[in-house]
């Protein structure tokens, strides 16, 4: 299938996504789906193969695509805010609990391999990032976008514009200096010349495929 | 920039009413979006602004001046088509400026091309300017049309889902990229759109439009924490609100007899809360997970705590934490 829900408006195509997937559950056809829209892929597919170039980049299913995302590509593509690359440079060992980001060390996922000092990158999806006076990262706030339940706080730091998502509830004044604090147990470090994902304890738990 | 003030206008096509009694006025300076589905009417109002359609009955105004029979070149109004409606043997830049060369317009050359070249540059295509409008991505296409708009100063810009046809990444750019460009020309826009979060992230206020009728208008805040019936109310939020029957919880005001429970209206526990429901799917969207729920065979759908590492089959308890209220046509009952 070819884009096939790609002229529908955005409620029509969210009643032909569950169809679409009821269908294929009752007929269980083989299916190859072709698509630009994350939200297409991630509701119905069992499997999504990331593609960039004409290389597939990452096979693998909609949860691990997402929560342990193969290459800066993959992660930059999925997830919508896409997830906040910070540009840092150190040294990995095998078993390392942190990287030095900046003046701080900032908790990640243990490191399974060792890398000589390089250009690498902090991915956070913006779920995963927390306001707090202590914050690793302090920043001003740039602005914010309501949707209801969530809102998207942009916030101006020294690595750029970073994204959080908060509960609606909470009011940002524009301008206002806050920290950040990220999720340890959720974070990817990348090789910023490759783009590959640094292996972490993160990606032991997912099935790779 | 002006005023524009849409007065009970009225249109219909045969038999069918396209547009009933609706009245609006979107102030100098302001972002309005019209949200509503397919064949709402929003496309039609906008026509009816600009002059491509004649209403039956009503007046527009704008500026203050009475401008109903006002044929569309004599109104001062930008439009922003869904199908970018690009000239295909033109450039990007002739394209661009073709507004500014109409005859009736007489805007010297030098001021053409100054004109032109900063809304390329506002919109990231200045390096574009010399190439065929039909050699560009959908996305640089949709930016031309928009910058074909953006080089006139009319009195409102009136846009009918300038973004519909980009991908979801372009089109989250885009919209920040457009809210800024609206902010900095102070400019006055009607927006036309189907999608919920163009309208929420964009808007200074929402009008939300069902068969030709215009059923409320606020800011996003508003229309999303005190819609004035059951119809607005599932026009936002995402996943939609839940519609349940009264009769599933007890303590209610005697009016009600229909619950809209949002997200943040539910709360899970394992036990103990006022209605036993099945977990019957987890949907991983990245971003958020949702829950789907059977309760007593009606299906709910909230977002589901990441940490709560709940599964199919899985029995929870329910509580409603200040949910909103309908009467039985659908109307917003007071608490």
């Amino acid at each position: 299938m070819d884009e096939p829900l790609g002229a529908l408006d955005t409620e029509m195509r969210e009643a032909m996504i569950r169809e679409l997937r009821a269908l294929h559950d009752r007929l269980g056809a083989t299916t190859v789906y072709v698509t630009h829209d994350q939200l297409e892929a991630m509701a119905m597919a069992d499997r999504i193969a990331v593609m960039n170039h004409g290389v597939v980049e990452q096979v693998a299913s909609p949860r691990d695509i997402y929560d342990r995302p193969a290459s800066l590509f993959v992660a930059d593509f999925i997830g919508s805010p896409p997830m906040n690359f910070l540009p840092f440079r150190d040294s990995l060992q095998a078993g390392a609990r942190t990287v030095r980001l900046g003046e701080r060390d900032v908790a990640i996922p243990a490191v399974r391999e060792a890398l000589p000092e390089s250009d690498l990158v902090l991915g956070v999806r913006p779920e995963h990032v927390r306001f707090t006076d202590q914050g690793m990262v302090r920043g001003e706030v740039y602005g914010s976008e309501y949707l209801g339940t969530t809102q998207i706080v942009t916030v101006t730091t020294r690595y750029g514009a970073l994204k959080a998502r908060s509960p609606a509830s909470i009011s940002f004044r524009t301008g206002e200096n806050i920290g950040l604090d990220f999720r340890p147990d959720t974070l990817s470090i990348f090789d910023k010349q490759s783009g590959r994902a640094i292996r972490t304890a993160l990606y032991e738990g997912g099935a790779h495929g | 920039m002006a005023e524009v003030e849409i007065r009970a206008v009225s249109k219909a096509f045969g038999q069918t009413r396209a547009v009933s009694e609706l009245s609006l006025t979107v102030s100098d300076g302001e972002f309005v979006a019209l949200l509503g589905p397919t064949g709402a009417g929003k496309t039609t109002t906008l026509r009816l602004v600009a002059g491509l359609e004649t209403p039956d009955s009503g007046s527009i105004r704008i500026g203050g001046r009475d401008m109903t029979g006002d044929a569309p070149a004599d109104r001062d109004v930008a439009f922003v088509f869904q199908q970018y409606s690009l000239y295909p043997h033109l450039t990007v830049f002739e394209n661009m400026a073709f507004a500014l060369r109409a005859p009736i317009r007489r805007v010297p050359e030098a001021e053409i091309r100054a004109k032109v070249h900063e809304v390329a540059r506002m919109l990231h295509i200045e390096t574009k300017l010399d190439n065929k409008a039909t050699q560009l991505s959908g996305g640089q296409m949709q930016r031309v049309a928009i910058g074909r708009a953006l080089v006139r100063s009319p009195s409102i810009y009136l846009m009918d889902e300038p973004l519909s046809s980009l991908d979801a990444k372009l089109r989250g750019e885009m919209r920040l990229e457009l809210k800024r460009i609206q902010t900095d020309l102070g400019a006055t826009i009607l927006y036309v759109t189907h999608d919920q979060t163009e309208a929420m992230t964009m808007a200074s206020r929402i009008g939300v439009i069902e068969a030709g009728r215009l059923m409320q208008i606020g800011t996003p805040r508003e229309i999303y924490e005190n819609p004035v019936n059951a119809y607005v109310a599932a026009r936002l939020g995402q996943p939609a609100i839940n519609l349940l029957p009264a009769g599933l919880f007890a303590g209610l005001p005697p009016a009600a007899k229909t619950i809209g429970a949002r997200t943040e209206h539910l709360t899970i526990v394992r036990g103990g809360g006022d209605v036993a429901a099945t977990v019957t799917r987890i949907e991983h969207l990245g971003d958020q997970s949702h829950l789907h729920l059977d309760l007593g065979g009606l299906p709910v759908v909230t977002l589901s705590d990441p940490e709560a590492n709940l599964g199919a089959g899985d029995v929870v308890s329910l509580c409603l934490n200040k949910p909103l209220f309908f009467d039985a046509a659908g109307g917003r009952v007071a608490v």
